[in-house]
């Protein structure tokens, strides 16, 4: 169970991809315009996706 | 962040314990608010419904993510005493409606078929 | 002539007084100004005892509380029907000591004059009963969950007296009075699961269950499992409608078994299950490539809907938004009522490519992050603004240089940040986690300033 995962605020996310291409697990995908994580048990929560959003539409967040 | 997950609402760990192993984060949602807190727009999880402890609540749980999520995948277990109930637990929503005994194959390829999102590429929109 | 319209009043008084059918009055306010004789027998109550008993209790009655308050219930006109709209409404009537639960069907009429709304006469017909093991099962508040659902139904059924919807509301009762396969095609999110709801609920069979099954996700094995009750009778019994969702997913020996189960002569031991299937294209598409086969793909199609899409029923939006957002409004907690007109802007300009299934998602989504109750533009996804109002896509960053080094180094600091959390502080386990040797680690933490324990400061 990854510690953190990360959120998106789709209100900022432009559907530019960056995020799913930086992911070193492969863990994260665009469905159509906004990316979703198929593999959330894959995420290592290394926040790669954060870092490199051009918005800042991600965050990490611990799931409940 | 739509985000597959595997939610099993059961009072002991038996489904839990026979669908380890499938993708999807794994939750385990007490209740109905904590069920619909755990789920975001869009989101193409997979509730699994155990029956038994308490109907009213386990039915009104189905009924709300039926209603507010219809994109979740609903699987509802049941035992045989549940007969009677089948007919409303489909009627509610669920996607699939399982009474025990059953084989594992069933219950876990049910729940894993479902997990599976198509890819949106492939369909024809 | 005043002692003609005496006469008249007496008479038509007297009809309804002694009219078979339970009847009853509300006025304006829903309270009760009149019930019949077979009201009273019905009710065993007497009219003085129910004299303007007040009706506007849309909450089903708690176990335990007065007959009275369950009449209440039964008799509060649905919202619709205060608008001006008849309908017949099912109300349940638990069990008492001397009888089972069973249903009463309560027919609204509503009464206006130049005025307005002014009343509403009613009639009841009494029910089937609800089965011993149902009833003793199920308590009764989930029984109420099955009509809630069915009321919820119904406010989608009347939208279909919109203008790009007609043909299909037309198709949709013809559906309903045949027991023949319906073939739905419509492209994902155009609402083919909730037709065929409103087919089966709306047809002979609407006291059995309707089962959704999407042939894509479903092993075939549960599919068939289902169909010919290999799952145990139990399971399949009270099923009257299964929908299938794109058939051309289930292997051709199920195709052929569905297809000899469609013509084939009704088996005595159970009723044939009504069948309506779901494509997202024509099925003769799916037929040309191989994936189903002709026969049963002529068998399923006695009777085809096609759905519009979203954007052919482009007039319905503001209908469909002010649906789709009361729905939301059963989640506690957040209550939007409404979008401001910058964003009915977007929505009405953007294509909805994902239909009805993609509006509902935005609205859920932008319902929770609008801090009022009324969804702004800025509240909606960037896809969508973006697709509408070039001007309001969100600022990027500059671009971010991809330089190596700076970046590898942010997630090596981050990585060592989640193995001390996960290893409660503890530097050697987090270094185990890290599969690093323990001085790497120190030499680390020294370098990215990481808080520890206080230290006396090392001179330089």
């Amino acid at each position: 169970m990854p510690l953190e995962l990360p959120v998106l605020d789709e209100r900022l996310c432009i559907g530019c991809g960056d995020c799913v291409a930086v992911c070193p697990t492969r863990c994260i995908e665009m469905d159509g315009p906004l990316p979703w994580l198929p593999r959330p048990l894959d995420c290592v929560s290394c926040s790669m996706c954060v870092l490199l959003c051009p918005t800042d539409a991600l965050q990490m967040t611990t799931p409940q | 962040m739509r985000t597959s997950q595997l939610l099993i609402h059961e009072s002991d760990g038996r489904l839990s314990a026979l669908l380890e192993g499938l993708p999807g984060l794994l939750r385990h949602p007490r209740s109905a608010a904590e069920c619909l807190e755990m789920l975001r727009p869009g989101d193409a999880s997979v509730l699994v419904l155990k029956l038994g402890t308490n109907l009213e609540q386990e039915l009104a749980l189905l009924a709300a993510v039926a209603h507010l999520h219809p994109d979740v995948g609903i699987v509802v277990v049941g035992e045989a005493v549940h007969s009677p109930v089948a007919g409303l637990a489909w009627d509610l929503g669920a996607d699939y409606v399982l009474l025990l005994p059953q084989p594992r194959d069933l219950i876990v390829e049910t729940v894993a078929g479902l997990l599976r999102l198509p890819s949106r590429e492939n369909d024809a929109s | 002539m005043k002692e003609d319209s005496r006469k008249q009043d007496f008479r038509w008084r007297a009809l309804l007084q002694h009219s078979r059918e339970p009847l009853f009055i509300l006025n304006r306010r829903s309270y009760l100004l009149f019930i019949n004789k077979a009201f009273e027998q019905l009710a065993r109550l007497e009219a003085a005892q129910l004299y303007r008993l007040w009706c506007r209790r849309p909450q089903p009655a708690r176990p335990g509380q007065s007959w009275k308050t369950v009449l209440k219930h039964v008799l509060t006109p649905p919202a619709e029907v205060l608008q001006g709209l008849p309908g017949r409404h099912r109300r349940l009537i638990p069990a008492r000591s001397d009888r089972a639960a069973c249903w009463w069907d309560v027919d609204f009429f509503p009464l206006r004059d130049e005025q307005g709304f002014r009343g509403v006469l009613g009639k009841i017909t009494p029910g089937p009963e609800i089965p011993e093991p149902l009833a003793v099962l199920v308590p009764e508040e989930a029984l109420h969950l099955r009509q809630r659902m069915l009321e919820r139904l119904n406010q989608v059924y009347l939208g279909l007296r919109l203008p790009a919807m007609r043909r299909v509301a037309e198709q949709l009762r013809l559906a309903s009075h045949t027991h023949s396969p319906a073939l739905l095609v419509g492209a994902a999110g155009t609402g083919k699961r909730t037709l065929a709801r409103l087919i089966h609920y709306r047809s002979a069979h609407r006291e059995q269950a309707f089962a959704a099954l999407d042939c894509r996700r479903l092993p075939s094995f549960a599919v068939s499992a289902l169909l010919w009750g290999e799952a145990g009778a139990a399971a399949r019994a009270p099923l009257g409608t299964v929908y299938l969702l794109e058939p051309p997913a289930l292997p051709r020996d199920v195709q052929e078994r569905l297809h000899r189960y469609l013509i084939g002569p009704e088996t005595g031991d159970r009723p044939r299950l009504r069948i309506i299937s779901g494509f997202r294209e024509d099925p003769l598409e799916a037929v040309r490539r191989g994936e189903l086969l002709e026969e049963l793909a002529h068998a399923l199609a006695t009777l085809r809907i096609d759905l519009p899409t979203l954007a052919q029923r482009h007039d319905d939006l503001p209908h469909l938004v002010d649906r789709m957002l009361r729905r939301l409004e059963s989640n506690p907690g957040k209550k939007v009522y409404g979008l401001t007109p910058d964003a009915w802007e977007i929505l009405l300009a953007y294509a909805w490519p994902g239909n009805l299934r993609e509006l509902f998602v935005v609205l859920q989504g932008a319902g929770r992050h609008a801090p009022g109750e009324a969804i702004d533009a800025g509240d909606l996804p960037a896809y969508i603004r973006q697709v509408v109002r070039l001007s309001h896509v969100p600022a990027a960053r500059p671009e971010r240089a991809l330089h190596v080094a700076p970046i590898v180094e942010q997630v090596e600091q981050r990585l060592i940040e989640l193995a001390l959390r996960r290893a409660q502080g503890k530097k050697n386990l987090a270094a185990k986690l890290l599969d690093v040797p323990v001085p790497w680690l120190f030499r680390r933490l020294k370098k990215l300033q990481v808080e520890e324990e206080p230290e006396p400061p090392e001179t330089e």
